[in-house]
């Protein structure tokens, strides 16, 4: 029943829940408890499932909330940040965007992107120092390169494929990072994670696509684009609005 | 009883959290003695979970309004691998507050429920 808890809780208090079910189960057991010992595991049971179920939807959540719930100033222009990345693609697929723009929306997406991969850093540093940092100084460098080349390059130019490759991956690995340590929403990771790896299927010089014989990938990497869209918004709004969870002292 | 001025600033919490509270209260207690006190302070109306207990310890902790104790009871008493909490200052300002807070709601209802249930 352990394991339905969020796992940073099961490593904070496992051991201790434990050894209060033996305790409250021992004490049915030997009539010190009003409770019979049937009564004891029925309750006991309904435990689990309740606060394991609050747990997971409250676990950054404290008893006085609102006593310091809000999120901080760099979080909120981090997260509104990761929001305007995914609305920036997600833009192309509702309006008819001047060709003119396309240079600004790949700048704001970098930017986003970026805002969001720092913010994230600051959620998860704590759990996962030296991956986080890792993970956030890669994922920074191959989106920088990236703009630079298709902002600067003429295509077609091989260092904007490997580039575009490279994006994809690291936004993946991002994505991916972010959901198992889990400060963070997981499924804005998940989706990250999974819509990119779709996405990269839509370059054009791996084959997958084309324009004069649609493939499944020519729709498959739409999708994923969008899941991934969808993605930084969900990760934007948890960054701006959810305030960190303290870590416990020692 | 404290003015509602001096604890205006501090917000209702809820019944599980507050048992907890008064369930630790000047002690130092382990999860299973806090369980045993909300029992008895309840008059068995409220019997806790591992669950419903440290999830309320979780969050009191993060709230800074309870914190691991370093020392130790009468070694006799210790079970080494029970973890005791006690509350902090601001734990304590807490239950004052709600303490008035439920002062003033049993004032207001004393003059005409006390007579009803009798």
């Amino acid at each position: 029943m352990l394991a339905l808890y969020p796992t940073e809780f099961r490593r904070r208090f496992g051991e201790d829940m434990v050894q209060l079910f033996h305790d409250r189960l021992r004490d049915a057991r030997s009539g010190r408890s009003s409770e019979g010992e049937v009564v004891a595991w029925i309750a006991l049971v309904g435990d689990a499932f309740v606060h394991a179920s609050l747990e997971h939807l409250r676990r950054n959540r404290t008893v006085a909330h609102s006593l310091s719930s809000t999120s901080s100033i760099t979080s909120r222009i981090l997260g509104f940040a990761g929001i305007a990345a995914g609305l920036a693609i997600l833009s192309a697929f509702v309006v008819d965007l001047p060709s003119g723009l396309f240079r600004d929306r790949l700048i704001v997406f970098g930017i986003g992107v970026i805002a969001i991969g720092i913010g994230v850093h600051l959620r998860q540093a704590s759990r996962a120092p030296r991956a986080s940092l890792a993970s956030i100084v890669v994922f920074g460098a191959v989106v920088i390169s990236f703009l630079f080349s298709v902002l600067f390059l003429e295509p077609p130019n091989i260092a904007v494929f490997w580039s575009g490759l490279a994006l994809w991956l690291a936004i993946a690995t991002f994505g991916a990072a972010s959901a198992l340590i889990g400060a963070v929403n997981r499924i804005g990771g998940g989706a990250v994670a999974t819509g990119s790896l779709l996405a990269l299927t839509g370059i054009d010089r791996l084959g997958l696509v084309s324009e004069s014989a649609p493939t499944i990938f020519n729709t498959l990497s739409q999708v994923g684009i969008v899941v991934m869209a969808i993605g930084w918004i969900v990760l934007g709004v948890d960054v701006a609005l959810r305030r960190m969870t303290p870590q416990p002292a020692g | 009883m404290e003015s509602s001025q001096q604890h205006g600033s501090i917000p209702p919490i809820s019944r599980t959290a507050f048992h907890v509270l008064v369930a630790i209260g000047p002690e130092e207690r382990h999860g299973y003695g806090i369980m045993q006190e909300v029992v008895r302070i309840t008059n068995g109306a409220t019997r806790l979970g591992p669950g419903g207990v440290y999830t309320t310890i979780r969050r009191l902790l993060d709230d800074g309004m309870i914190e691991e104790a370093d020392d130790r009871p009468d070694d006799e008493l210790d079970d080494q691998r029970r973890r005791y909490y006690r509350l902090t200052g601001l734990g304590t300002a807490v239950v004052a507050a709600e303490v008035a807070r439920l002062d003033r709601l049993v004032d207001a209802a004393r003059p005409w429920a006390h007579g009803s249930i009798e």
